[in-house]
């Protein structure tokens, strides 16, 4: 995986982590109020999210993992 | 059709270094700015990601103008536009004096020569002649950003832009679109920065795969000239976390790299000899540490704690011990274009680029201060400071020439813009934009078409690109905003892509990082030149521009007997 996992115990919502990634992965779930993890395929494991989150509630794995990718959908 | 109106005197596009630059300056010169950025301004692009140095000359720190000077342009390998190289040395200083007085903090409040520990780069004394200020990692942009907000800049975060709006050959505006709701979104402005960067395919050991080259493309698309793209760039990882680039700033620390014969390979045209040393199978290159001392491991570590480097460097652990050797990769951040040397053409030294209106800074702006190679030159923070000034006081002086603001008008030209837009997202079915992602990748980032040039492979590989722009970018399918941003992205990557291989062509010469196998040689004769590229009703046209005369007297005597290593040197030794 990528950006792995995100605790939604430790979760404050606070959404820093949102604007920290540039590739447009997280978002904030409408229901929850917390981060979730919207589009892992375009994470580049740069890790901002884990260094900006101020309750260490996110994890990033360092392992890059490719995802299956359609021509045609 | 609903949609969002801004309206400013000027819009930056991109919110690194460049575009906080020029939008706190054109603010601090009183006019009205919106800084736009497709993610988050202060946390996008190259800028965050940088740690290392500011690149700086200062003359209190006994350095020698000449002696920087005459090293930019033998790394360049004479292709150097010597009147901006002036005034990078020059404006260096005052790029970090802002950044201080702007709230950012570095890790020695009041830095000094011997910070810079160049005394450890082995077999090349002459890399590091520039004075260099330690940098916090993740520091700088926030508190720019922050800085900008208190100034008055009018920050519009998450919001991709696609086209640049011309009228009377002018850039009046631009059209986008917010990557949460997929709302079109038309700004209204009397001039333009474009400060949204370089190039690079998304590679996958590239933290920054957000640089898709939007700026070269909208520019081009707009009519602006573009520079430089036959200069490629790559950045070396190390096999065992190949997705993990937080090591390169540790290079210059410890530099003892050695090809699988043991053979030394030095700075200066390393990442040629790199993949040069692969291509003829006499791999792998290592990050050799087997005679390092414990002296040397201490030194590391300390250069790595007073740096503030990057998190990838705490978690993965890169090998450097004693005795052990780290095998160097090139492939995994393959794709890039030089920074500062691949972008919009600048017509005058306050960075207008050809099309009235539009400015660019930062990586997209092509100054050509560093000539062939960016390798080793100064990282690209301090210029993009020094370009992000200058281009906001260029658009300022023309804002300020026009008699008459032009509006955006609410015409069908500007509702067509926005329907082809946002065409990926009606189409009910078609290509995957990560799809035609991969096949770019797969067509241009192989050493062999980026790095190892040759006439027949380019052309293969321009038929793949010709093919992919012709046939699958016309049918890129979206389901959400998120993927709309991203058939925008492949798009300009492909233009890119198209610009890069046409350049490379043309280049019938081999010049710092662009090697041609069927043209081995320097030539001085046709080649102290310069690529232009434009669009026209015939496609791409690429044209050849002379280096002024008056540059010639300032170039470096010791290259004019050519084209003389890397590639062809290895093989003889």
């Amino acid at each position: 995986m990528t950006v792995e996992r995100i605790n939604e115990e430790l979760c404050t919502g606070c959404g820093i982590c949102v604007n920290s990634c540039p590739m447009d992965v997280l978002r904030m779930d409408k229901v929850s109020r917390k981060a979730k993890i919207a589009y892992p395929q375009e994470c580049m494991c740069c890790a901002s999210c884990e260094v900006d989150c101020p309750v260490g509630a996110i994890f990033v794995s360092p392992k890059k993992s490719d995802f299956i990718i359609v021509s045609w959908k | 059709m609903e949609k969002k109106k801004y309206r400013s005197d000027v819009l930056v596009i991109g919110g690194g270094v460049a575009g906080l630059f020029a939008a706190i300056t054109a603010c601090e010169m009183g006019k009205d700015v919106i800084l736009v950025d497709k993610a988050y301004s202060g946390k996008s692009g190259a800028s965050i990601m940088a740690s290392g140095f500011l690149a700086v000359f200062n003359r209190e720190w006994d350095m020698d103008y000449n002696d920087v000077f005459d090293q930019v342009v033998e790394y360049g390998e004479n292709l150097n536009h010597v009147a901006w190289l002036d005034i990078m040395i020059h404006e260096s200083w005052s790029v970090y004096e802002s950044m201080r007085d702007w709230g950012v903090e570095f890790p020695c409040p009041e830095p000094q020569m011997k910070d810079y520990s160049r005394d450890k780069i082995r077999g090349n004394r002459k890399a590091g002649r520039w004075g260099m200020v330690p940098l916090k990692h993740r520091e700088i942009t926030p508190k720019l950003r922050k800085y900008a907000h208190t100034a008055g800049v009018r920050l519009i975060d998450r919001v991709m832009i696609a086209e640049l709006i011309r009228q009377n050959s002018h850039v009046i505006g631009a059209v986008g679109f917010e990557i949460e709701t997929g709302l079109p979104a038309v700004f209204e402005a009397a001039a333009i920065i474009m400060c949204a960067g370089e190039n690079c395919f998304r590679s996958p050991g590239m933290n920054i795969a957000e640089l898709t080259g939007d700026a070269d493309a909208m520019a081009y698309r707009a009519g602006a000239d573009i520079s430089g793209k036959e200069f490629p760039d790559m950045h070396m990882n190390i096999e065992r976390d190949p997705v993990w680039k937080g090591n390169g700033e540790l290079y210059p620390a410890f530099w003892n790299f050695v090809d699988g014969e043991g053979r030394f390979i030095p700075m200066k045209g390393f990442d040629l000899a790199m993949v040069s040393v692969i291509h003829a199978g006499k791999g792998p290159v290592m990050w050799n540490f087997e005679h390092a001392t414990e002296e040397d491991i201490v030194h590391m570590e300390n250069y790595k704690k007073r740096r503030g480097m990057p998190m990838e460097t705490e978690r993965v652990d890169l090998g450097y011990k004693r005795g052990e050797n780290a095998n160097v990769i090139g492939g995994s951040a393959a794709g890039g274009v030089a920074e500062q040397t691949a972008g919009i053409w600048p017509v005058d030294l306050y960075c207008s680029s050809t099309v009235p209106g539009l400015y660019a800074a930062g990586d997209c702006c092509c100054t050509w201060a560093w000539g062939a190679i960016n390798s080793y030159g100064p990282p690209g923070l301090m210029p993009a400071g020094v370009t992000g000034r200058r281009a906001a006081r260029g658009a300022i002086q023309y804002i300020e020439e026009q008699k008459s603001i032009i509006q955006v008008p609410e015409d069908e030209r500007v509702k067509t813009m926005i329907g082809d837009m946002q065409n990926p997202l009606e189409r009910k079915t078609g290509f995957d934009p990560r799809w035609v992602c991969q096949l770019l990748q797969n067509t241009m980032m192989p050493y062999y078409v980026l790095h190892i040039k040759d006439g027949d492979r380019l052309n293969a590989a321009l038929t793949m690109v010709t093919f992919l722009a012709n046939h699958l970018v016309p049918m890129l399918h979206a389901r959400d905003p998120h993927e709309l941003r991203l058939c925008h992205e492949v798009k300009n990557m492909v233009l890119n892509a198209e610009m890069i291989l046409r350049s490379s062509l043309a280049r019938q010469e081999s010049r710092g990082w662009h090697y041609r196998e069927d043209f081995p040689k320097q030539d001085d004769k046709n080649w102290l030149a310069w690529i232009r590229m434009r669009s026209s009703n015939e496609g791409m046209i690429v044209k050849r521009e002379p280096m002024p005369k008056e540059f010639l007297g300032r170039l470096s005597d010791s290259l004019k007997k050519g084209y003389d290593k890397k590639w062809l040197a290895w093989e003889q030794t």
